[in-house]
């Protein structure tokens, strides 16, 4: 069963439609509004809906099945995957490094409001907690 | 103010069709023998160079009048300083220059009438910016010899016609036939600018202008059209049905030529009746004439259009032929139709005027079929040029003294007298076939815009 | 046709026009079943490369190919799988619209009818008008609507949505991406408007100088082009002498770099060298294009 999706896409902005729709599906698993073994909707459909190439559909789709968010299921399309447990993922460390690009944007917007990084941590617990909690 | 006149005489300058003009006018009287104007003969001659320069006129003050129509339409009527006075003196001096000035000092020297000199002109200015400006007039056009035959002026002799004309002694008749001469060359000319809208034949882009629905007349015809157009798309495979195929838009149906013979027809046969079997082969000629060139028109526009026509699904070789045969094709229907007027001409000559003794007509459909097959030559080879219509006058105007200074040499070298008419024939012919094959080949070759 | 070639090959392709060279050693390659926009400045050549790959103009120097024949001299059975849109409709005005297309039909085998009806009554041409007293938009369409018809394999347009109104431009890239969704058909246009580019190409092509500077998925020249706001503590030199720079602002201690390749080696130094923050922006296409211009 397909859950409902509303993508929305910019085609105009500088980031790449397949990118755009990674990052959403991505968000949407991650804030749990999408749960696992739900569908994704068909590239085709997405396409039609988006008015966009469906290439770049299918692109976003693949790079998604690549890290592990979703997994194809022959005949029915592709699907949220389970959590992948941590220890599966890569070491500690690996993550870390993953993470430390955003956090270093992060730090420098905080430098230019004038934030300390406890000021910046009380956040990052705020957006934890709200997570844990769905 | 010198600006402003400087930028009205730019917006002259700057198009050839202004430039053909002063130079034709130079050559008008040099291509009749100089010493023919001596004499009594010269007033006869005087009065065939009025003619001449009352087409001229007529021609000159059409285009001038679309010109006005366009410039004064334009942005620069409110950003020029008294622009529009600047324009509209220009026309008018080149108004007065041509229809007036012009066939009047001719007249006054060879002492001609001048008020019938300046009168034909002026009609004819009048009637060429009235078809242009108002293609509804074109109807009215064919009607005004019938309205002028109401006119009462004098009696007519038929033989000394042009120069009693011009001495202010032609009847009804007289000033029937002279507006239907001038009327034939004008409505061929309605007629293809209905037929074709590209903007260096007919200037009829207008700043902010929206496309004209075609006349009422025009709708009517093309219905005809329509129905030949439904059937030709019926026809595939045989190589003769392809050919018919191409020429499908450029289409004129067998109604519509049927009814401009029929027309002119009668009308020749009336004018052969009143004026004589001169009159009748004077506006068989003029209209033949016309006719070979009439397809011209939307084959040009067709001609600067290939990128459509050559990614049909034809191979380049095989559409290069079959392009050219379907122009063929339609000049020869074209050509048929010349031969009808004059046949009818012809035929209306034998009848009413027997005595005239005009004979058979092999010779001159001979000539207009090698003048055909010349001019679809020349046509062929100029016809996707940007100043197609200069290339192809000059050329067949070369062609033509070449040929004629060929046969001359010829003679000279001992060809007998009666096989001068049909060498000028063949060698017509033989020369259209080489501007064909030339054309051939470089549409094989040519890049298409 | 092998699914594997290539609709299009252009190799070493040089078009002069006089002396002045318009085409300059070009190469270009495009597969079958994407959407090819080719983007450039007026005059950049965008219709000379169009014409060269139609065969309507003949290269000095170089091959094209298309749909695994020699340009110039194109079959029938070629043509009768490509459509092409030039960019300024010329249409006989003294025709009707239905006998236009009716006209066009009858030289193709495989013409679908219905669907040419379909699309005229979805993009509202009057059928039984004379082409001669449609608008420019309407022109446009019954072109697009002539090349579509027979289903072609390789579909090229020349500013194929210059003159429609924006509602009309999104309707026409639906029906390009229709119908290059089965993946076996291609489509090649060319056009100034880089936001339809966006929205149906998958793969960009930039003429620039006469050659081909960028030929890629779109998604990557977005991925690889991006501009570098910098701000140090400490005064930036007068210039940046980095690989790849496409353009760039330097103003005592802030600086904007527009890059060709972000790589993280490139983010390091600039960060080690200049002790600089680095934030990196998202450029679309137009100001990539822009960017990519620059210096003209």
């Amino acid at each position: 069963m397909a859950a409902d999706f509303l993508f929305q896409v910019f085609p105009n902005s500088g980031l790449p439609i397949y990118r755009q729709l990674l990052d959403q599906v991505r968000r949407h698993v991650v804030s749990g509004r999408v749960s696992e073994g739900d569908f994704l909707p068909s590239v085709r459909q997405v396409a039609l809906e988006l008015e966009v190439n469906p290439m770049t559909v299918s692109k976003a789709y693949s790079l998604l099945e690549r890290d592990g968010v979703v997994e194809h299921v022959r005949g029915q399309g592709m699907r949220i995957a389970p959590r992948p447990k941590p220890s599966e993922n890569g070491s500690l460390r690996e993550r870390q490094e993953r993470l430390l690009p955003l956090v270093e944007q992060v730090a420098a917007e905080a430098y230019q409001l004038h934030l300390s990084s406890a000021q910046v941590k009380v956040l990052i617990d705020r957006v934890f907690k709200e997570l844990d909690g769905k | 103010m010198m600006n402003s006149f400087l930028h009205v005489a730019r917006s002259y300058a700057g198009r050839y069709r202004f430039w053909i003009f002063p130079a034709l006018y130079v050559l008008l009287p040099l291509m009749m023998k100089p010493d023919s104007f001596a004499g009594p003969a010269g007033r006869a001659a005087a009065a065939i160079l009025l003619v001449y320069s009352a087409l001229l006129a007529g021609l000159l003050c059409g285009l001038v009048a679309l010109h006005l129509r366009r410039q004064l339409s334009g942005p620069a009527v409110y950003l020029v300083p008294r622009f529009a006075e600047i324009q509209l003196t220009f026309g008018a001096v080149i108004a007065i220059l041509v229809c007036v000035v012009y066939p009047a000092s001719i007249a006054a020297i060879f002492g001609l009438s001048v008020v019938q000199a300046v009168g034909v002109h002026a009609l004819a200015a009048v009637l060429m910016a009235a078809v242009l400006l108002w293609p509804k007039s074109f109807l009215g056009l064919l009607l005004f010899p019938a309205v002028l035959v109401v006119w009462e002026t004098y009696q007519l002799p038929a033989a000394a016609f042009w120069t009693q004309l011009f001495e202010g002694e032609s009847g009804p008749a007289g000033v029937m036939f002279v507006a239907a001469l001038l009327a034939y060359p004008l409505a061929a000319f309605a007629y293809l600018r209905t037929c074709d809208r590209t903007t260096e034949y007919c200037d009829d882009l207008m700043v902010d202008r929206p496309p004209e629905s075609p006349s009422r007349l025009k709708e009517w015809l093309l219905r005809f059209r329509d129905a030949a157009i439904e059937w030709r798309i019926g026809c595939r495979a045989s190589l003769a049905q392809c050919v018919r195929r191409w020429q499908t838009p450029c289409l004129v149906s067998w109604w519509e030529v049927g009814a401009l013979v029929c027309l002119l027809s009668a009308l020749i046969a009336s004018v052969t009746y009143s004026a004589g079997a001169s009159g009748g082969m004077a506006i068989a000629t003029l209209a033949g004439g016309v006719a070979l060139f009439l397809p011209l028109g939307s084959w040009r526009f067709r001609c600067r259009a290939l990128s459509y026509e050559i990614m049909r699904p034809v191979s380049r070789p095989r559409f290069v032929r079959q392009f050219m045969t379907a122009m063929l094709g339609d000049f020869l229907r074209w050509t048929i139709v010349a031969t009808l007027i004059f046949g009818s001409a012809f035929a209306a000559s034998a009848w009413f005027e027997p005595q005239a003794g005009i004979g058979m007509p092999w010779k001159p459909l001979s000539m207009l079929w090698a003048v055909a097959a010349l001019l679809y030559g020349i046509a062929a080879l100029t016809v996707r040029l940007r100043y197609w219509l200069p290339w192809l006058l000059a050329l067949f105007v070369a062609s033509s003294t070449g040929v004629g200074m060929l046969t001359s040499v010829l003679q000279n070298l001992g060809l007998q007298t009666r096989l001068v008419y049909p060498t000028f024939v063949a060698l017509f012919v033989l020369l259209g076939a080489v501007f064909v094959a030339v054309t051939y080949r470089r549409w094989l070759m040519m890049e298409i815009t | 046709m092998n699914q594997a070639e290539n609709v299009l090959e252009m190799r070493a392709v040089s078009k002069l026009y006089g002396s002045r060279p318009v085409l300059d050693r070009l190469d270009l390659a495009i597969s079958t079943g994407g959407i090819v926009g080719l983007l450039g400045k007026n005059g950049a050549g965008k219709t000379t490369l169009l014409r060269c790959a139609l065969g309507l103009a003949k290269p000095q120097h170089g091959t094209v190919t298309i749909l695994g024949e020699p340009a110039w001299n194109l079959s029938a059975s070629a043509k009768e799988l490509i459509g092409y849109v030039p960019q300024t409709p010329q249409l006989y005005h003294w025709m009707r619209v239905q006998h236009i297309i009716d006209y066009t039909g009858s030289f193709y085998r495989r013409w679908n009818a219905q669907l040419a009806r379909d699309l005229v009554a979805d993009w509202k041409i009057p059928p039984d008008q004379r082409a001669g007293t449609l608008s420019v938009g309407e022109a446009q369409k019954l072109a697009i609507v002539l090349a579509l018809a027979h289903e072609p394999d390789f579909l090229l347009l020349d500013e194929p949505v210059a003159s429609l109104d924006p509602a009309a431009r999104r309707e026409f890239l639906k029906v390009v991406l229709e119908i290059a969704a089965g993946g076996s058909r291609s489509v090649l246009f060319s056009t100034h408007i880089t936001s339809d580019l966006e929205r149906v190409a998958n793969h960009v092509a930039i003429l620039q100088n006469g050659q081909i500077s960028f030929f890629g998925e779109l998604g990557e020249l977005k991925d690889q082009i991006k501009r570098l706001r910098l701000i140090s503590t400490n005064t930036f030199p007068e210039r940046f002498e980095l690989p790849g720079i496409l353009r760039q602002r330097i103003e005592g201690n802030q600086a904007l770099v527009t890059t060709r390749t972000i790589t993280p080696e490139l983010l390091d130094k600039i960060e080690t060298s200049w002790h600089a923050t680095v934030e990196i922006q998202d450029l679309n296409l137009e100001e990539i294009f822009l960017e990519l211009h620059d210096d003209e």
